[in-house]
C-alpha cells in the first residue's frame, strides 16, 4: 500500500504534505473497504455457478474504490466522495456490460439503459425460473455487479469518509444476506471467515488511519505503520474471546438445528410464500417445519387428488426448470383437451375440484390431471396442450382465493397397461424423450439394472419404481442438504444414485431419467400430494359434497409421468413415504402393507393410527418426518439443563460444604465462646487464599508467616495475633488456671477482618479460587515444607 | 594456679530505684519477673552489642537452673558475656581459666591441715559461687573437666569423705573453642549432655561491630555494669519458672521430637530423656521471659535448636552429606506436627 505514496517534494510546505499523507490514509481505507467487500461477496459462490462472476466483480469494486480515491486525491468536497464512487462504478458497468451500445464505449447513453433493463428483465426470469445456483449469465452478474458496487459505495462512505468503520459492518451484513437466505447451507464457514476478514480489516485500517492522521497532526516524524505487539496482541486476545463466547454461546442454546431454525440459524422469510418456482422452492417448503402456504381443495373424486402446477421435461442442461413454451400455449377459453389422447376404449373419469389457494404464489394454476376446464379464474390464462400446465398469461403470480377446476382422466388399470407396447418413436415430442449425451454412467447402469428381466415399457416402469420404493433407499430431507445436492440436474442425480438418499425431487427425476434410459417418454409433475382430509365437505354445484383436504408446503412434491401409448401419461410414485401409489402401479407380488399403501383414502387418514395405512401423507409430526422438532429440540434442552444443573452443583457443593463448616464454628463459638473454632476458620480462611499451612506450622510461625506474606495491613494483623493469642491461650495454658475472664478472648469480628484482608491480599482468580474451591476442604493437599524451609535453620540456630 | 575472679559479692545490695520491690500478688510478681529480667538483659546489651538472642538464651538456662556451653572461636565474647551475666546479677562469681595441667581439686577445692587447729579444712573451689565460668573447658585434662562436670549435675562437692553444698542459684557458664582448634580435649558425649545448652554467638554485624569500635576503646564497659538483680530476685525468679504450665500437647510435642531424633537415619545417637527434661524446663523459662505462664509449642522448637544439637552424634553418612546437627534437627521439626490440644476436631491438622 505505501509503494503508492509518492514522496513530499522537497519546495512545498510542511502542511502540504501532512494533507497528502492523510489522503493516502483514505486511499488505503478506500481500497481496504472495496477488498472487504469482495470477501464477503466470496459466499455469492453458490449462488451463482462457479466463479466467472468473480472477475467482473472485482473489476466493479475496484472502478469503486479507484473513484473514491481518485475524488479524495482531488479533494473533492466529502459529499461528492461517493457520487463519484457511485460514477465510476457507472462507467465500469458500461464498459463490461454495453460498451458497443456506449458513447465511445465508455460513456453510458440512452441505449446505455435500455440495455440495463434489459439485463434487469432477464435477471429477474433467471432469479424466478432457474434453481441455485444459477448460471451466471449477463443479467445476474449485472444485478451483482450493480448491487456489490453500491454496497461497496456505502460501506467506503461509513468506513472512510464518516469514520465508522464498525458501522460499515451493516453494508458487508447485507452482502452476506442473500447467501445466508438463499443457499441451503447458509454462507458457510469459508464464506463466514471470509466475510469476518474484510471486516477485521476494515476496522484495523480504520485504526491505522486513526493513528496516522492523529500522528500527522502531531507531526511526528516516526508514522508507525502497523499497530504495535501489544495492541495486536489485545486485538487477537478480544477476537480469540469473542470466537469462544459464540461457540460456547451456540453450544449452550440448543435448537439451532431443530425448531424454527432447521437448517441452522438462517433466515426463512423469503419461503413464506410458497411455489414461485415449485422446483426452486421445493425442497425449502418440504423442510419447513411448521405448517405453511396452506392450500385447501374439495373433490368429489373418490381417490386422493395430486395437485399439480407444472412440469419438467427439459433433463438437458445442467439445472431443470419448467419450460412456458409460450408459442404452443393456447388461450383458456372453453374445453381443454390433451395433445395426443388416449384410447378411446378407456374409459375416462370427470372430477371436479373446488381449490383454495390464498398463500401460494406462482404463475403456475394448481389443477387435478388433466384438466378440461377450469372456472372462477381473472385474467388472462393459457394452457399447454402436451403437459397440460395453466399458466398466467400475465406472468403474475398472486395467489389465488377460489377457483374451480374439472378434471378428466382416463381410469387406466394395471391390466390395461400391461398389455400395451413400447411407444413409436414419433408418438410424443422429443423433448419428452431426450437425453443429454453426458448421461452419467451410472444412471444408465442402474437403470438397466433395475429393469433387467422385466418385459414392455409398463413393466420396466414398475421395476423402475419398486427399485427407487427398495430398501436401500432412504426418504431423507436432511442429507442431500448436508452433501449439497439441493435441487436437480445430472451430476446430482448420480450423487443421488450413489448415496441412495434424497427426497422426492430425486427419486422422481431419477425414474423419470431412467424411464427415458428405457425408452419409455418421460417428465416429471410437480405440485402437490395429496395432502390430509380436514374433515369438512363443502356443497358442490349440483347438491353433491365434496369432501375437503388441507395441503400445505410440507406436501410439496415431484412425481414422475411416464408415457404409454394408448393410455397417455401415467403418474408413478417413487418417492417411499410419500404421495400414493396407484392402483395400477402396484406390482402384484408386493406384499400386502405395500398394497394397502395403495390409493389409501386421505378420508380414513382421520383415525388416530390407521394400521393399514403406515405412511402414505403422514402427518407432519409423526414419527416418519425426518424432523421432530418438538422431540428434538426438547432432549437438548433437557440435556443442557441436567448438564447445567450438575455443573452447578458441582461447582456449589465445595462453596456450601465450606459454608456449611463457617456456619457450624461460628454457631460454636457464640455458644460456648471458645477461641478454637474462631482460629480455625481464620486458619482455613487464610489457606483458601493460598497461604498453605506446614506440616510443623504452630499456631504463631503460621501466623507470622501469613502476616508477612500476605501483606496483612496493621488492623488485620492485629485481629490475627488477637484471634492467635485467644488460641494459644485456650490450647496451651493451665485449665485451671485464671478462668476465661483472665484470657483474652476471641472475637468473630477479628476473622471478619483478616478475610477481607486476605481477599485484597490475592488475585481475582485466587478469590474465585477460595470461593468455590476452598482449599481447607481438601486435606490431601496439604503440603509439607518447602526444601528451602527445611534447610532453613530453626531459630536460635548454632552459628560459627 | 587457680584463677580466682571473685567478685565483690555484698548480698542484699539493692540499687535505688533500680529494683522494684517484690509484691505478694501474681499480678506484682509477674510484672517484677519481667521488669527484672528486661533489666538483666538491657545491661548485658550495654555490653555486648547485637547479641540480643545469645542473652536471652543465656538468662533463659540461667532461671531453668541449667548450664551454658558457649561455643565459638577466640574474641568474639565469650567470656564477656559470662561476665557481664555475672555482673547484672549480684551474687558470687568465679571464673576458672582451664589449662592442660589444672587439677581437680584446683575446681573443687581441696582440704589442708591446719595447725593452729591440727585438724583437716577443706578450703573451698572456685565452684563453690554462684555463677562459676569455665574458660575453655576443653584445654583441661578429662579428669579435670569430669571433676567439674560431677558438680554441675550434683550441685555439690565430696571431698575427703565430707560433702558441701554449692550454692543456690548455681550456674556454670562454659566456654570453648571449636574443636578442630589445637590443644583441646573435646567434651565427651555424657558431658556435653549435661550442658542445658550450648549457644554460638557469632560475629557481630557491622553496625555492631562498628559500635563496639566505638564504645569499647577507652574504657571497660564491664565496669560500668551495676547489679540489677539479686539472689534472691533469681531464686525467686527461678521459683516462678517451675510453675509455668506444661500442657499435655506441649509434651507430647516435646517427645515427638525426641524419638524423631532417635528414629532418624542420619542421626545414631538421639536426644536423650535428660536431654527432653532441659529442653522443657528452657522452654519454660522461655514462657517466662515472655511473660506468658504456660509454654507454646513455639518455645520448644526455637529452645530445640540450642538444647538438642550437641548432643545428637550424626552417622558417618550424614557428616559425608555435609549435615551438621543443627541442620538435621531443622529438619526434624519441620517434620513434627505441632499437636493439637485435645478435644479440637480431627481432620486436617491446623496449626
Amino acid at each position: 500500500m505505501t509503494a503508492t505514496l509518492a514522496p513530499p517534494e522537497p519546495r512545498q510546505s510542511e502542511p502540504r504534505p501532512r494533507r497528502r499523507r492523510t489522503g493516502d490514509a483514505q486511499w488505503v481505507g478506500g481500497a481496504v473497504c472495496a477488498a472487504a467487500v469482495l470477501l464477503c461477496a466470496l459466499s455469492i459462490h453458490g449462488v451463482l455457478d462457479g466463479f466467472a462472476w468473480v472477475w467482473p466483480l472485482g473489476t466493479a469494486l475496484a472502478a469503486v474504490a479507484a473513484g473514491t480515491a481518485l475524488a479524495r486525491w482531488f479533494r473533492l468536497p466529502t459529499a461528492l466522495v461517493p457520487a463519484a464512487g457511485m460514477a465510476a462504478l457507472a462507467l465500469i458497468l458500461t464498459v463490461m456490460f454495453s460498451a458497443d451500445a456506449a458513447f465511445l464505449g465508455i460513456l453510458p447513453t440512452g441505449a446505455t439503459l435500455g440495455r440495463a433493463q434489459a439485463l434487469l428483465s432477464a435477471a429477474q426470469t433467471t432469479v424466478i425460473t432457474q434453481v441455485i445456483p444459477v448460471n451466471p449469465d449477463a443479467g445476474v452478474v449485472f444485478v451483482a455487479c450493480l448491487a456489490v458496487g453500491l454496497i461497496a459505495v456505502l460501506v467506503d462512505t461509513l468506513a472512510v469518509t464518516l469514520r465508522m468503520p464498525a458501522a460499515s459492518g451493516f453494508g458487508l451484513f447485507t452482502v452476506l444476506l442473500v447467501p445466508a437466505i438463499i443457499k441451503p447451507q447458509s454462507v458457510g464457514v469459508a464464506g463466514f471467515t471470509a466475510a469476518a476478514a474484510g471486516y477485521l480489516l476494515i476496522l484495523a485500517a480504520g485504526t491505522w488511519q486513526e493513528r496516522r492522521e492523529r500522528s500527522a497532526a502531531h507531526a511526528a516524524p516516526d508514522v508507525p505503520t502497523r499497530p504495535s505487539g501489544a495492541q495486536a496482541a489485545g486485538a487477537a486476545g478480544i477476537g480469540a474471546a469473542a470466537v469462544v463466547a459464540a461457540l460456547l454461546v451456540s453450544l449452550a442454546i440448543p435448537g439451532f438445528n431443530a425448531g424454527a431454525f432447521p437448517q441452522g440459524a438462517r433466515f426463512n422469510f423469503l419461503n413464506g410464500s410458497t411455489g414461485l418456482n415449485p422446483v426452486v422452492s421445493l425442497g425449502n417448503d418440504l423442510r419447513q417445519p411448521t405448517a405453511t402456504g396452506r392450500i385447501t381443495y374439495a373433490t368429489d373424486s373418490t381417490r386422493p387428488v395430486y395437485l399439480r402446477s407444472t412440469t419438467l421435461e427439459d433433463f438437458s442442461g445442467t439445472r431443470w426448470a419448467p419450460d412456458t413454451r409460450e408459442n404452443e400455449r393456447k388461450s383458456l377459453a372453453g374445453e381443454m383437451a390433451p395433445a395426443g389422447s388416449a384410447d378411446p376404449a378407456i374409459p375416462t373419469e370427470t372430477v371436479r375440484t373446488l381449490i383454495s389457494s390464498p398463500s401460494y404464489a406462482s404463475p403456475w394454476l394448481l389443477a387435478p390431471y388433466a384438466p378440461s376446464s377450469v372456472s372462477g379464474l381473472d385474467g388472462a390464462w393459457t394452457w399447454d396442450p402436451t403437459t397440460m400446465t395453466i399458466l398466467s398469461g400475465s406472468g403474475s403470480s398472486e395467489p389465488r382465493s377460489g377457483y374451480e377446476v374439472v378434471s378428466e382422466s382416463p381410469v387406466v388399470t394395471s391390466e390395461a397397461l400391461s398389455g400395451l407396447r413400447a411407444a413409436p418413436a414419433d408418438a410424443v415430442e422429443p423433448r419428452f424423450t431426450d437425453l443429454p449425451g453426458d448421461l452419467p454412467q451410472i444412471i444408465r447402469d442402474t437403470a438397466r439394472e433395475a429393469v433387467a428381466g422385466a418385459d414392455g415399457p409398463y413393466a420396466q416402469a414398475l421395476a423402475l419404481q419398486s427399485y427407487l420404493r427398495g430398501p436401500q433407499f432412504d426418504y431423507s430431507l436432511e442429507a442431500p442438504v448436508e452433501g449439497g445436492y439441493d435441487g436437480n440436474g445430472m451430476g446430482v442425480l448420480s450423487r443421488f444414485l450413489e448415496q441412495k438418499s434424497g427426497y422426492c425431487i430425486h427419486f422422481a427425476s431419477a425414474m423419470a431419467v431412467m424411464a427415458r434410459e428405457v425408452g419409455i417418454p418421460s417428465r416429471m409433475g410437480l405440485g402437490y400430494a395429496p395432502g390430509r382430509a380436514t374433515g369438512n365437505t363443502l356443497p358442490g354445484p349440483d347438491g353433491t359434497e365434496l369432501d375437503e383436504y388441507a395441503v400445505d408446503a410440507r406436501d410439496a412434491h415431484a412425481w414422475p409421468e411416464l408415457y404409454f401409448e394408448g393410455a397417455g401419461w401415467v403418474r408413478f410414485e417413487p418417492t417411499p413415504s410419500r404421495g400414493v401409489v396407484p392402483s395400477y402401479a402396484v406390482q402384484r407380488q408386493q406384499n400386502a402393507a405395500s398394497a394397502a399403501q395403495a390409493d389409501a383414502d386421505p378420508r380414513d387418514m382421520r383415525n388416530p393410527a390407521p394400521p393399514a395405512l403406515p405412511s402414505a401423507a403422514p402427518e407432519p409430526d409423526a414419527q416418519s418426518q425426518p424432523l421432530e422438532p418438538g422431540e428434538t429440540a426438547a432432549a437438548p434442552w433437557a440435556g443442557v439443563g441436567i448438564g447445567l444443573l450438575v455443573a452447578g452443583a458441582a461447582v456449589l457443593t465445595p462453596w456450601a460444604l465450606r459454608r456449611r463448616r463457617t456456619g457450624l464454628r461460628r454457631s460454636e463459638h457464640a455458644g460456648s465462646g471458645r477461641a478454637a473454632p474462631v482460629w480455625s476458620e481464620a486458619t482455613d480462611l487464610a489457606q483458601d487464599f493460598g497461604y498453605r499451612a506446614r506440616t510443623a506450622d504452630s499456631p504463631r510461625s503460621y501466623a507470622e508467616r501469613l502476616s508477612s506474606q500476605a501483606g496483612l495491613p496493621q488492623p488485620a494483623a492485629n485481629a490475627l495475633a488477637r484471634l492467635r493469642a485467644a488460641y494459644e491461650a485456650e490450647a496451651y495454658a493451665d485449665p485451671a488456671g485464671p478462668g476465661p475472664a483472665g484470657k483474652p478472648p476471641a472475637d468473630w469480628q477479628d476473622v471478619e477482618t483478616v478475610r477481607t484482608a486476605l481477599r485484597g491480599s490475592v488475585t481475582v482468580p485466587a478469590r474465585l479460587r477460595a470461593v468455590f474451591v476452598p482449599a481447607s476442604l481438601f486435606p490431601a493437599q496439604r503440603t509439607g515444607p518447602t526444601p528451602a524451609a527445611s534447610r532453613e535453620p530453626a531459630k536460635p540456630s548454632s552459628r560459627r | 594456679m587457680d584463677t580466682r575472679n571473685t567478685s565483690a559479692a555484698t548480698a542484699g545490695f539493692d540499687a535505688p530505684g533500680a529494683v522494684a520491690p517484690f509484691a505478694g500478688s501474681a499480678a506484682g510478681e509477674a510484672d517484677s519477673f519481667l521488669s527484672v529480667s528486661t533489666r538483666i538483659l538491657d545491661a548485658i546489651n550495654t555490653v555486648i552489642d547485637g547479641k540480643d538472642e545469645a542473652a536471652r538464651l543465656v538468662l533463659t538456662v540461667l532461671l531453668a537452673e541449667g548450664h551454658v556451653l558457649l561455643e565459638d572461636v577466640p574474641g568474639v565474647g565469650k567470656t564477656m558475656l559470662a561476665k557481664t551475666l555475672a555482673r547484672a546479677v549480684d551474687c558470687s562469681v568465679t571464673r576458672i581459666q582451664f589449662t592442660p595441667d589444672l587439677l581437680p581439686s584446683d575446681v573443687t577445692g581441696v582440704s589442708i591441715y591446719n595447725q593452729d587447729a591440727h585438724r583437716f579444712e577443706f578450703r573451698q573451689g572456685p565452684v563453690f559461687a554462684n555463677i562459676v565460668i569455665g574458660d575453655e573447658i576443653n584445654r583441661a585434662s578429662a579428669k579435670t573437666q569430669s571433676a567439674l562436670l560431677e558438680c554441675m549435675e550434683e550441685r555439690q562437692v565430696t571431698v575427703d569423705g565430707g560433702t558441701y553444698r554449692l550454692a543456690e542459684p548455681f550456674m556454670v557458664v562454659a566456654t570453648q573453642n571449636p574443636l578442630e582448634m589445637e590443644g583441646t580435649y573435646a567434651l565427651p558425649e555424657a558431658q556435653r549432655d549435661r550442658f542445658m545448652a550450648r549457644i554460638s554467638l557469632g560475629y557481630p554485624d557491622t553496625a555492631s561491630e562498628i559500635e563496639m569500635l566505638e564504645t569499647h576503646q577507652s574504657v571497660s564497659p564491664l565496669e560500668s555494669i551495676v547489679p540489677v538483680a539479686s539472689v534472691r530476685d533469681i531464686a525467686a525468679m527461678t521459683a516462678k519458672v517451675r510453675d509455668v504450665y506444661v500442657s499435655a500437647a506441649v509434651k507430647e510435642y516435646t517427645v515427638a521430637i525426641g524419638a524423631v531424633t532417635r528414629e532418624h537415619p542420619f542421626i545414631r545417637l538421639g536426644a536423650s530423656p535428660r536431654a527432653l527434661l532441659q529442653l522443657l524446663r528452657a522452654s519454660k523459662a522461655r514462657a517466662a521471659l515472655e511473660g506468658r505462664d504456660f509454654v507454646l509449642p513455639d518455645d520448644v522448637a526455637r529452645l530445640a535448636g540450642s538444647v538438642l544439637p550437641h548432643r545428637l552424634i550424626l552417622e558417618r553418612q550424614a557428616l559425608g552429606a555435609g549435615e551438621t546437627p543443627a541442620s538435621l534437627l531443622a529438619a526434624v521439626l519441620s517434620k513434627v506436627p505441632v499437636p493439637r490440644p485435645p478435644g479440637a476436631r480431627a481432620g486436617m491438622t491446623r496449626p
